[in-house]
């Protein structure tokens, strides 16, 4: 094990990420029929960076917002944050363990969403998953029971607590997702597009249900989102990263400070401002630009 | 060992719960199954009977090779055959993410969600048959038959297990692995047969690179005091060996397999 994952608690931040560089090897097919015997065997490879030097520090109790492009690397930053993937240089400490050296008792310090996929079993209703979870996290029942009550509680699930999942709303079935999350009481929560195609009442829900457990239990949440409102509603801190790169990082006032500009005062305008900035220091993107 | 037993019987429990809102199809699912294995016994029977034996073997022994390979292929299956039949869609797409988000070991894991009843038709039909067979061919039930039928069985399955394993692994490393699914498949059927009426080349896949011949065929030799023209003719003893450390290797090949993974997605 080497010294940077080893436990430093009190020197070090609850997270921290220094110098984490994340590269894929993609191979590149050359068209023609003549080159299918050279794409099997020999074929040309190109090295993608999707994080790129990455560095911060977060923690305990914050509420950090990503904010990002698709394929900025956010995703790949959490995965790697979860001890899914492993960083092809540099080091992760989440909660004093290196997450993807230390894979299990790291998985019992976080709770997980995404929001693209579904971990409920389809056929039956919630309960089922959750009790399937209680025992995978080795959950004590009386635990269980108080945050199962409270969850359907305050993310107003009792009308579809025992209708099968399939029969459930995307918003319904997102809600019960944050609630499987969440039923270990892990310190850290990450959350990629938790809300993406949810109506406004079912976001409104889960936002509110993050800033409560944030607030009751200090659950340090790390979110991605492409709905503005939601960053702007939950987040204390931003991070903006841009091809890999963290291109800001600071407190939500900062944030807008830096960002309000002339006839830029809503949020996504503002992202949107980023966005388009970053294009602009991109020297492969810049014949795009011109063309405007 | 005792969290993932525990694990097992709950996914199982929930398993059947979501399998009973579709009744109809587990149902003719069940009879489909049991159908099919039949047939082929029947087939099986119908043919060997017509040629009065094979290379030395006769009907009645034939089809307990044919037993023995299906009972311990129902074993590996109950605990290995849905990892191999899930893990390539939740690798290419990504989802293999949430074992990983876990605190869980993988392997155990994996064996506890995917574990399957759907085998013990499959046992069942074997065990009938080796009855019927161990009848016809005036062999005395022992308590040391009953032994060495036991060691076989449980040598085969890990055989079994560790293919399975394998084929899952591979898909760590080339995300489709149809090819090597049909690969495995097809030398299963050639260990319904004894593997003596086959080419050299094919008698050496079989013991060495896919070493079904050590399931059914080199065991059941020795036990029936067979003297066919096999290639390798003192196999059997090799047999628990064998298993043990293929499915050894497998283990270790799954385990340096899964650290390929990529994950994709969002």
């Amino acid at each position: 094990m080497t010294t940077s994952c080893l436990e430093k608690r009190g020197i070090m931040s609850f997270i921290e990420v220094s110098h984490v560089s994340k590269e894929y090897e993609v191979l590149i097919p050359r068209p023609g029929a003549k080159n299918v015997l050279r794409n099997i065997f020999y074929p040309d490879k190109k090295r993608v960076s999707a994080v790129n030097d990455v560095s911060f520090r977060i923690e305990a109790g914050e509420l950090v917002g990503f904010i990002g492009e698709n394929g900025a690397g956010k995703s790949t930053t959490i995965k790697m944050m979860s001890g899914i993937l492993f960083p092809t240089a540099g080091s992760i400490t989440v909660a004093g363990l290196c997450p993807y050296r230390r894979r299990e008792e790291n998985a019992r310090n976080i709770g997980v969403v995404f929001g693209q996929r579904s971990r409920l079993n389809w056929d039956l209703p919630m309960i089922d998953s959750f009790e399937l979870y209680k025992e995978i996290y080795q959950i004590d029942s009386g635990v269980f029971k108080k945050n199962v009550d409270r969850f359907v509680e305050m993310l107003h699930m009792q009308d579809f607590y025992h209708t099968p999942v399939r029969q459930l709303s995307l918003g319904q079935r997102m809600k019960a997702e944050v609630a499987l999350s969440l039923l270990h009481e892990p310190p850290i929560l990450y959350m990629d597009e938790p809300t993406i195609g949810l109506d406004v009442m079912a976001k409104q829900q889960i936002r509110e249900f993050i800033k409560e457990r944030n607030r009751l239990e200090g659950t340090t949440t790390i979110l991605t989102s492409h709905d503005t409102k939601d960053l702007d509603c939950v987040c204390q801190r931003i991070i903006v990263l841009a091809k890999g790169d963290v291109i800001f990082d600071g407190s939500m006032e900062r944030f807008k400070k830096e960002y309000t500009r002339e006839g830029v005062s809503d949020m996504e305008d503002m992202v949107r401002s980023i966005y388009e900035e970053s294009v602009f220091t991109e020297g492969a993107y810049c014949s795009t630009v011109e063309e405007k | 060992m005792y969290r993932y037993l525990r694990l097992t019987y709950l996914f199982t429990k929930k398993a059947v719960k979501g399998m009973l809102t579709y009744r109809w199809s587990f149902l003719i699912n069940c009879i489909a199954q049991a159908l099919d294995y039949s047939v082929t016994f029947l087939l099986m029977w119908i043919m060997i009977s017509a040629f009065e034996n094979m290379n030395g073997w006769n009907a009645y022994e034939v089809m307990l090779l044919y037993a023995f390979s299906l009972f311990a292929y129902g074993i590996a299956g109950t605990f290995f055959f849905n990892i191999m039949n899930l893990l390539p869609e939740q690798i290419l797409k990504g989802t293999f993410d949430d074992v990983l988000v876990k605190p869980v070991k993988v392997l155990p894991y994996l064996m506890s969600s995917s574990f399957i009843c759907n085998y013990i038709a499959h046992m069942t039909l074997s065990v009938i048959v080796m009855v019927v067979c161990f009848n016809a061919l005036e062999i005395q039930v022992t308590g040391r038959l009953l032994w060495s039928v036991a060691g076989i069985l449980l040598s085969g399955s890990l055989i079994y297990g560790g293919l399975f394993l394998i084929v899952s692994a591979s898909a760590f490393l080339a995300a489709k692995i149809d090819a090597l699914f049909q690969i495995m498949y097809f030398f299963r059927e050639v260990s319904y047969y004894p593997i003596s009426i086959f080419p050299r080349m094919i008698q050496v896949i079989v013991t060495t690179i896919v070493p079904y011949g050590f399931v059914n065929y080199y065991p059941l030799r020795e036990l029936l005091g067979k003297e066919d023209n096999a290639v390798f003719r003192q196999a059997a003893v090799w047999g628990p060996l064998v298993a043990v450390s293929f499915f050894a290797v497998s283990c270790v090949f799954f385990h340096q397999s899964a650290k390929c993974y990529k994950s994709s997605g969002s």
